[in-house]
C-alpha cells in the first residue's frame, strides 16, 4: 500500500511492475504451506537482533494500547470528564492559552500548544494507531482481494473490466485523491471522527492489493496442483478456496501487515493538511501537526515533537523491522534450499 | 566499465552540492561580513552575523519592502472587492476623491478633490477636482472619469458586494437590480434582472447617472443623496470609489458610460453582477495611485513599482508623505506555512510577516521596541537592544465577535439532539429570556481575553463598539457568575430545564481558534454549572458552516463583524435589524423586532446629534436587557515590522498597511 | 508489443473519463450551498446564494453539470480556477516547470543513491554496513515527511542561514527572469540560466533547490534502497549466481556482471513510478518551501472544493501517470525477456 512518501504512490512494497497487464508470469511461488508453522515463524522472529527489536517494540505498543484506560484514565475534574468521559479518545485540555507547557509533575509529557495533554494523547494514540491501521488495511485488503481474485481467476472480460476500474482509481494521484475525498466527506455530518480520513485512504488504497492478488493468482493458476485438482473434477469455488487463494494470499498478507505501520504516516500526512481527525482527538499525527508551528522553537518545545513523533517513528520502525523478517521467512527463494 | 560510472555519480552529487553551498556565507561565527549574494543588486547585508538570528540585519534593499502574508486578493477591481487584502492593494494603486487623515477614520484630507462642500440638508456634495493628475497608462484625470467610476461601480453591483453601502444613501435601495424591479413593478419572489422591462432598466441606470454628475468645464463632481448620510465621506475615502480612466476602460472593453444603445435597448446590464474573473480590472490596474501594478502571480506573490509621476506635491497630512513613494518596490509574498514565514524573518528576508497569535512567543526575542499603540507616538518600551523588529500592539480594530442565539432553529438541525429537553434542545429553546441570560452568565470573559486572546482584547458591551454613538464604557454587561447561571436555568421553561437538563452542539468555523476557544469556554462553564447541561463543541468546514447558517441549523452562531464605516448604524443594523445580516437569521419575537426596527430607522434619519446618541444608547441597552447575543470581544491588533521601517500607522477603518507612508532608514 | 501499446493508448481516454466521472460522483455528496462555498468568502453578508448558484450553474442536476463541463473540455476549455485565479490550463502551464525541475533534480539522487546503497547493503548482507544502511533507510520510511522538511528548514535556513527559506530564486533575480531580455526556453531556472550564460542565477537556483530536494528525496530514497536491497538479495541466491561463484569467478564480477543487471530490473519500474509520482507534485514539500508547483496548488483546490481546478489537474496528472506507466511497461518488456505483453 502506501505511505506518505509522495513519490512512491501505490507501488511501495511491491516489486511487481506498474501496469495491471504485466504480471510477473514466471515468478515462482512455491508450495508455501509447509513452512508456515507458528513455531517456525516465532523462531525466525527471534533469530536476529533487528526482528527482536521490532517484536519488542510492537509488543510494547500493543500493551500500551490495551492498557490505555489504566495508564491514562480520564481525570475526575468535571471539565475533563466532559471531554474524555463520553469518548476516551478526546484528549483532556488544561486551558485555553496557546503556549505549550513543558513536562512537569502534573503533565508528564507536557502539553501541546493548545493545552492538550501529550501523555494521554500518546497512550490513547497507540490505540488509534492500531485501530486505524487495522481498519484501513483490513478494508483495503477486503476490497482488493475480492476484486483481484475475481479478476485473476475468471480472466477474460471480467478481468478486463475490473482492471480498467483499478486503472481509473490509480490514475488519480494517491495523496491528492485522498485529500479531495476526505474534504468532501468531512462536509457530511454522518462521517465524524476518523471516518473521513479512513474512508479516503481506503478508497484509493485498495488498488495495490488487487493487483498483487491478481498477479499471484495468475501465476498460481498455472501450478500443477490446480490442473490436477481440476482434472479430478473439483469445481471452481473449491479450486479457488482450497488451492488458489491460500497460496496466493500469503504474499499479499505480508504486504498488508507491513502497511499497518505505514498507514500511520499517511494519516499524519492528512493531518498535515487538516483533514485527519478532529482537533483534540488522540492521534499521534494530529499532535505532530499541531507541533508544526513550534518546530522553529524546538529547543524549548522539544517535547511536543519528541513524544508523538517518537511514537510514530518507533511504531513504524517496529513494523518495518518485523516486516523484513517476515518477508525473509515467507519468500521461498531466501530459504537457501527449497 | 559500468561499475565505474556508477561510482562517479555519488561523488559528482557531492561536488554539485559543494558548489551550491560554496555560494553561502562563511560558517565561522566571528568571520568578517561577507557578501553572500551573487552578482546582482546591492544589498544592505552589512552587519550580518551568520547564525545569530536575533541580530540578523535585513537582506532586503533599503528601497524595497518585502512582506510575507497569508492572504491573496479575490480581485483588484475596486468596486468588486469586499475583503481587506485586495482593498489594501487598491488603496495604493488608486486614489479616491478624499483620503483619511492618517489614522483618523472620520477626518479627511484632499486627494483627487482639492476641496468640497456639503449642502445644509446633507444631501448634496460638490467636489472640486484636481488638475494635472495622470493615470499610470498615461491618461489625464477629468471629472467625468470620477463620475464614470462611481456610476460603473453602482451599475456593476456584484452579488453581495460593497456597493450596497453607496446604493442606500444615493438611491435609497439596497441593489440596482432591486431598484430596477421597483421601477418596473416586478414583484415576483425569484425575479431577476431579465424579468424587468427595458424601460425600467434604462430608468434605473439614468437614476444612477443623475445622482453623480460631472462638469468638466467647472472641474467639479456633484453627488446627490436620497437621505442624509453623515458617514458618506468615509465611503468616498475608501478604494471602492477609486478613480478609473474612462477612456482606457472603454478601450479595454468595459462599460462605455451609456445606459442604452441608440435604439433604446439597455446595454449596461452586460457588465452587471460579473464573476471576479470577468472584469477588466480583475488582475490589471490603471489608477492614479502612488504605486503601479508590476505583476500578480496569484498564490505566490504580487509586486508593485513606484509611480514616479505621482501627483502629490504636498504632504498628505502634517509630516506625511509627498512626491513619489520612498519605497520603490513592494514585494508581497503569499506564504501559508508559519515556519517558513518565521525563517524568512530570522534570515532577514522579509520586513514584516503575519504572526498568528499562537506564535507570538516565538518572535518575542526579536523585538527591539514595543509600542503600545498603532504608531511611534505610543508609549515605547525597549525590549532587546539587539532585536530587529518593532512591535505595534494593542491598537483598536473595528471588529467584534459575538455568539448569536437562534430563536427558532431549523427542526432538522443536527446540533439539537432529539429536539426535546433532556437529550437535546427544543427549536425555540433560546426564545426564553432566562436561557439567554443564563448562557451569558456562564461565559468567562476573563479567561477568553487573557488566555484566548493573550490579553489583546476587551469585552464587547453590546452591538455598538467603542468610540461610536451610544457606546458607554460603564454600561451594564454580564460577567461570569455560575450561581446566576444556575438560577436562570432553573427558572427557564417553567423549571423543566433544570429538571431534565439538555444537550446541544456548538459549532464553529474550522481553523478559527478564537471562536473555538469561545465555544469551549461556554461549553465548559455550562457543564460546571451542572453536569446535566451537556454541550459538545464541533468544528465545521467552511462549506458545511455556510450551509448550516443558511439553513439556520446552528443553535448558536459565533461570527464576527468588521465595520464598513465609522458609525453606530453600521453595527446595530447587522446585529438587530430584521434585515440585518445576522439578526434576520435569529428571528426575534415580533414585538421585540418591531420595537428594535423602529428605533433603528428613527436613529438613521435623526439629524440632532444628542438625540441620535440617545437612540443608539437605548438600542445598546435593549441588546443587553434582552440578551439577544453573548457579545464576546473586540480584539486589538498587532503588527511586527523591521526596525528600519518608518512611518507605520494604523487606521482602523482603512484596510491594511498604507505602503505609501512607509520608508526605510537602515 | 505494438498491439499492446495501441490498445493502451486507445483505452487511455476512457480511463481519464472514468476518473472525471469518479470525481463528479464524489461531488454528488455535496449540497448546492456547500459547492457554492468556494465563491462565498467567510462573510456574514452572503445573502443572495440563490443568485450565485444560478450564475455558476450549480442548481442543475449533477449529470447535466458534468455534461456541460465535458462539452467545454472537449473544446479545450478547462474552466476558470477560483483558487488559482487563472484559467486552469494556463495555471497548469505556469506551475508545471517548477514541479518538473524539482522532480528531475530529485530523481537523480534517489535513483543513484538508492540503487548504490541498496546494492551495497545486499552485497554486505547482515554485516555492519548493512545494518547502518538499513537504519538510515528505516528512519526514512518511519518519519512523516513534513517533520523532516520543517526541521531542515529551521536548521539550515532559519538558524544557520546557509540556505534560502523557500521559493525558487532570490529576490534580486526574480525581476530578471521575467524581463523581456531573458531568454526563456523551459522556465526551469537551472536550464535557462545556463542558456542565458548566467552562472550566478544558476547557482542561486540550485541553492534554492537543495532543501526541497533533500526533503523529497530522502524518503523515496529510503524506499528505493529497501526495494533494491531485497531484489538484490533475491537475485544473489539464484541458481545462476551460485553457478557463477562455483565457477570460481571473483565475487565482484559475480555481483557486477551477473547479479546486479538482473536485480535492477524491477527497480526500473520503481524508478519510473517515482518520476511520475514526483512530477505529479510533491504537495507537502512544496507547501513547506513555498515552491510554486502543481502539488501545493492541487491541495489548495481540493481543500477549498474548487472542483473545476481539481478536475483539470486530475486530467493532466492522470494523463502523465498513464503515459508514464506505458513507457515504463515498454521499458520493462524490452529489458526483461521473461515478460510478455499480451
Amino acid at each position: 500500500m502506501t505511505q506518505d512518501s509522495e513519490a512512491i504512490g501505490a507501488v511501495a512494497h511491491s516489486i511487481h511492475p506498474i501496469s495491471p497487464d504485466v504480471p510477473f508470469v514466471d515468478e515462482p511461488i512455491a508450495n508455501v504451506v509447509d513452512r508456515r508453522s507458528v513455531r517456525y515463524v516465532v523462531r525466525q522472529l527471534f533469530s536476529n537482533s533487528s526482528s527482536i527489536i521490532g517484536t519488542v517494540l510492537l509488543t510494547a505498543f500493543a500493551v500500551i494500547a490495551l492498557a490505555a484506560p489504566l495508564l491514562a484514565p480520564c481525570p475526575d475534574d468535571p471539565r475533563q470528564q466532559r471531554r474524555c468521559g463520553p469518548d476516551p479518545y478526546n484528549v483532556p485540555r488544561y486551558g485555553f492559552s496557546q503556549v505549550p507547557i513543558p513536562p512537569n509533575d502534573v503533565y508528564r509529557f507536557g502539553t501541546t500548544p493548545t493545552q492538550y495533554d501529550i501523555y494521554y494523547g500518546v497512550v490513547w494514540g497507540a490505540r488509534t494507531a492500531f485501530k486505524v491501521g487495522v481498519v484501513i488495511v483490513g478494508l483495503s485488503l477486503l476490497i482488493g482481494l475480492t476484486i483481484g481474485a475475481l479478476a485473476g481467476y475468471y480472466g477474460g472480460w471480467i478481468d478486463e473490466g475490473l482492471m480498467r476500474v483499478v486503472e481509473v482509481f490509480q490514475a488519480f494521484p494517491f495523496l491528492l485523491a485522498a485529500i479531495t475525498l476526505a474534504t468532501i466527506l468531512r462536509t457530511n455530518p454522518n462521517f465524524t471522527g476518523t471516518m473521513p480520513a479512513i474512508l479516503a485512504l481506503v478508497a484509493f488504497g485498495w488498488t495495490g492489493y488487487a493487483r498483487l492478488v491478481r498477479a499471484d493468482i495468475l501465476s498460481v493458476k498455472q501450478r500443477e496442483y490446480v490442473w490436477a485438482a481440476r482434472s479430478l473434477g473439483a469445481g471452481d469455488r473449491q479450486i479457488i478456496m482450497r488451492h488458489v487463494l491460500p497460496n496466493s494470499i500469503f504474499p499479499v498478507l505480508v504486504v498488508a501487515s507491513l502497511d499497518i505501520g505505514t498507514v500511520v504516516l499517511s494519516f499524519a500526512a492528512l493531518s498535515f493538511f487538516g483533514l485527519g481527525v478532529p482537533d483534540g482527538y488522540a492521534d499521534w499525527g494530529q499532535m505532530i501537526s499541531s507541533a508544526r508551528t513550534r518546530i522553529p522553537s524546538l529547543v524549548e518545545d522539544w517535547y511536543i515533537v519528541l513524544f508523538p513523533g517518537g511514537a510514530i517513528a518507533l511504531f513504524s520502525l517496529g513494523w518495518n523491522l518485523i516486516g523484513d523478517t517476515i518477508r525473509d521467512i515467507l519468500d521461498p527463494r531466501l530459504a537457501g534450499g527449497e | 566499465m559500468r561499475s565505474h560510472w556508477y561510482r562517479l555519480l555519488p561523488a559528482s552529487a557531492i561536488l554539485v552540492a559543494g558548489l551550491g553551498l560554496s555560494g553561502c556565507r562563511s560558517d565561522e561565527p566571528d568571520a568578517a561580513p561577507v557578501s553572500d549574494q551573487p552578482v546582482g543588486e546591492a544589498t544592505a547585508a552589512d552587519a550580518v552575523t551568520p547564525g545569530d538570528a536575533v541580530t540578523g540585519a535585513s537582506k532586503v534593499p533599503a528601497d524595497t519592502f518585502v512582506s510575507a502574508t497569508i492572504g491573496d486578493p479575490e480581485s483588484l477591481d475596486p468596486p468588486w472587492t469586499y475583503e481587506t487584502t485586495g482593498a489594501t492593494y487598491e488603496a495604493i494603486l488608486y486614489d479616491s476623491l478624499v483620503a483619511f487623515e492618517r489614522e483618523k477614520p472620520d477626518a479627511f484630507v484632499p486627494a483627487l478633490a482639492t476641496e468640497w462642500e456639503v449642502s445644509d440638508d446633507g444631501l448634496a456634495y460638490t467636489f472640486s477636482i484636481r488638475e494635472g493628475v495622470t493615470f499610470h497608462e498615461g491618461g489625464t484625470l477629468e471629472p467625468s472619469d470620477i463620475a464614470y467610476s462611481l456610476q460603473r461601480g453602482m451599475l456593476q453591483d456584484r452579488v453581495d458586494g460593497p456597493m450596497v453601502l453607496y446604493m442606500e444613501p444615493i438611491l435609497g435601495a439596497t441593489t440596482i437590480a432591486g431598484k430596477a424591479m421597483e421601477l418596473g413593478s416586478v414583484t415576483a419572489e425569484d425575479a431577476t434582472l431579465a424579468d424587468v422591462p427595458n424601460e425600467a432598466l434604462v430608468d434605473a441606470c439614468e437614476l444612477v447617472k443623475a445622482a453623480v454628475v460631472a462638469s468638466d468645464e467647472d472641474g467639479t463632481v456633484a453627488i446627490t443623496l436620497a437621505q442624509p448620510t453623515p458617514w458618506f465621506l468615509q465611503l468616498v475615502a475608501q478604494p471602492w470609489a477609486a478613480a478609473l480612466d474612462m477612456q482606457w476602460m472603454v478601450e479595454q472593453g468595459d462599460w462605455d458610460g451609456n445606459c442604452a444603445s441608440e435604439d433604446g435597448t439597455a446595454t449596461w446590464t452586460e457588465w452587471h453582477a460579473p464573476a471576479a474573473e470577468e472584469t477588466v480590472l480583475f488582475n490589471r490596474a490603471n489608477g492614479t495611485g502612488p504605486y503601479m501594478l508590476d505583476q500578480w502571480k496569484s498564490g505566490e506573490e504580487i509586486t508593485f513599482n513606484a509611480n514616479e509621476g505621482y501627483w502629490r506635491t504636498e504632504p498628505a497630512w502634517p509630516g506625511g508623505p509627498s512626491g513619489p513613494p520612498a519605497l520603490k518596490r513592494l514585494v508581497i509574498q503569499k506564504v501559508d506555512e508559519w515556519g517558513t514565514r518565521l525563517a524568512k524573518l530570522e534570515a532577514g528576508e522579509a520586513d514584516t510577516v503575519v504572526v498568528p497569535r499562537a506564535n507570538i512567543d516565538q518572535v518575542e526575542a526579536m523585538i527591539h521596541t514595543r509600542y503600545d499603540g498603532g504608531d511611534t507616538s505610543a508609549p515605547a518600551t525597549e525590549q532587546n537592544p539587539d532585536g530587529m523588529l518593532n512591535l505595534y500592539i494593542g491598537f483598536p480594530t473595528q471588529a467584534m465577535t459575538a455568539a448569536m442565539f437562534t430563536f427558532a432553529i431549523n427542526a432538522e438541525s443536527e446540533f439539537i439532539g432529539t429536539g426535546q429537553l433532556g437529550d437535546g434542545i427544543p427549536v425555540d429553546f433560546f426564545s426564553d429570556l432566562d436561557v439567554r441570560k443564563a448562557f451569558n452568565y456562564c461565559f468567562d470573559w476573563d479567561t477568553m481575553i487573557q488566555e484566548g486572546l493573550k490579553g489583546e482584547g476587551v469585552q464587547a458591551r453590546g452591538p455598538i463598539i467603542e468610540g461610536l454613538q451610544g457606546f458607554d464604557p460603564a454600561s451594564e454587561v454580564y460577567a461570569l457568575d455560575l450561581d446566576l447561571c444556575r438560577e436562570h436555568l432553573a427558572a427557564a421553561w417553567g423549571g423543566q430545564v433544570a429538571e431534565r437538563g439538555f444537550k446541544m452542539t456548538l459549532a464553529y468555523n474550522e481553523g478559527n481558534d478564537t471562536r473555538q476557544t469561545a465555544a469551549e469556554i461556554l461549553a465548559e462553564n455550562l457543564t460546571l454549572a451542572d453536569p446535566k447541561y451537556q454541550v459538545s463543541v464541533q468544528s465545521l468546514e467552511w462549506p458545511s458552516f455556510l450551509e448550516a447558517r443558511r439553513l439556520e441549523s446552528l443553535p448558536i452562531a459565533i461570527s464576527g463583524w468588521q465595520a464598513d464605516y465609522f458609525d453606530a448604524s453600521n453595527w446595530v443594523h447587522p446585529f438587530m435589524h430584521s434585515q440585518g445580516a445576522y439578526a434576520r437569521a435569529q428571528h426575534f419575537p415580533a414585538e421585540l423586532q418591531t420595537r428594535i426596527d423602529a428605533r433603528i430607522d428613527e436613529a438613521l434619519i435623526e439629524q440632532d446629534v444628542a438625540k441620535r446618541e440617545a437612540l443608539y444608547a437605548e438600542l445598546q441597552q435593549i441588546a443587553h436587557d434582552e440578551a439577544i447575543d453573548v457579545f464576546l470581544f473586540q480584539a486589538t491588533g498587532r503588527a511586527y515590522l523591521n526596525r528600519q521601517v518608518q512611518g507605520y500607522y494604523v487606521n482602523s477603518l482603512a484596510p491594511g498597511t498604507y505602503y505609501y507612508a512607509l520608508s526605510k532608514q537602515p | 508489443m505494438t498491439t499492446y501499446i495501441i490498445r493502451r493508448l486507445l483505452i487511455m481516454p476512457l480511463i481519464l473519463l472514468g476518473v472525471t466521472i469518479l470525481i463528479f460522483a464524489m461531488l454528488s455528496q455535496l449540497s448546492v450551498t456547500q459547492r457554492l462555498a468556494l465563491y462565498v468568502p467567510d462573510s456574514p453578508r452572503a445573502s443572495d446564494l440563490e443568485g450565485l448558484a444560478e450564475q455558476y450553474g450549480l442548481n442543475d442536476p449533477i449529470p447535466v453539470q458534468y455534461g456541460r463541463w465535458l462539452g467545454r473540455m472537449a473544446k479545450g476549455d478547462l474552466g476558470f480556477s477560483k483558487t488559482g485565479k487563472q484559467p486552469v490550463g494556463e495555471l497548469i502551464v505556469r506551475l508545471l516547470p517548477a514541479s518538473v525541475e524539482l522532480a528531475l533534480w530529485s530523481v537523480i539522487p534517489i535513483l543513484v543513491l538508492g540503487i548504490w546503497l541498496g546494492v551495497k547493503s545486499a552485497v554486505n548482507h547482515n554485516r555492519f554496513i548493512d545494518h547502518v544502511l538499513r537504519i538510515v533507510s528505516i528512519t526514512g520510511t518511519s518519519m512523516p515527511s513534513f517533520v523532516l522538511g520543517l526541521l531542515l528548514l529551521m536548521v539550515f535556513a532559519g538558524k544557520l542561514g546557509w540556505l534560502p527559506t523557500g521559493e525558487r530564486l532570490s529576490p534580486q533575480f526574480r525581476q530578471l527572469v521575467d524581463a523581456p531580455e531573458w531568454i526563456t526556453v523551459t522556465r526551469m531556472y537551472t536550464v535557462d540560466a545556463l542558456i542565458n550564460g548566467r552562472l550566478d542565477v544558476w547557482l542561486d537556483a540550485v541553492r534554492h533547490l537543495i532543501l526541497p530536494v533533500v526533503t523529497l528525496a530522502y524518503i523515496s530514497l529510503a524506499v528505493l534502497q529497501r526495494v533494491t536491497r531485497s531484489s538484490m538479495l533475491d537475485t544473489l541466491r539464484q541458481d545462476y549466481v551460485r553457478t557463477a561463484r562455483a565457477k570460481g569467478l571473483a565475487e565482484r564480477v559475480v555481483v557486477m556482471r551477473h547479479a546486479r543487471p538482473n536485480a535492477l530490473l524491477p527497480v526500473v519500474t520503481i524508478g519510473g513510478a517515482l518520476l511520475i509520482g514526483l512530477l505529479n507534485g510533491a504537495a507537502i514539500t512544496e507547501t513547506i518551501f513555498n515552491w510554486p508547483g502543481l502539488g501545493k496548488r492541487f491541495v489548495d483546490a481540493a481543500r477549498n472544493l474548487d472542483i473545476i481546478t481539481v478536475l483539470g489537474f486530475t486530467m493532466f496528472q492522470g494523463l502523465l501517470l498513464i503515459v508514464g506507466n506505458l513507457i515504463v511497461d515498454m521499458l520493462y518488456a524490452t529489458v526483461d525477456p521473461r515478460v510478455r505483453l499480451n
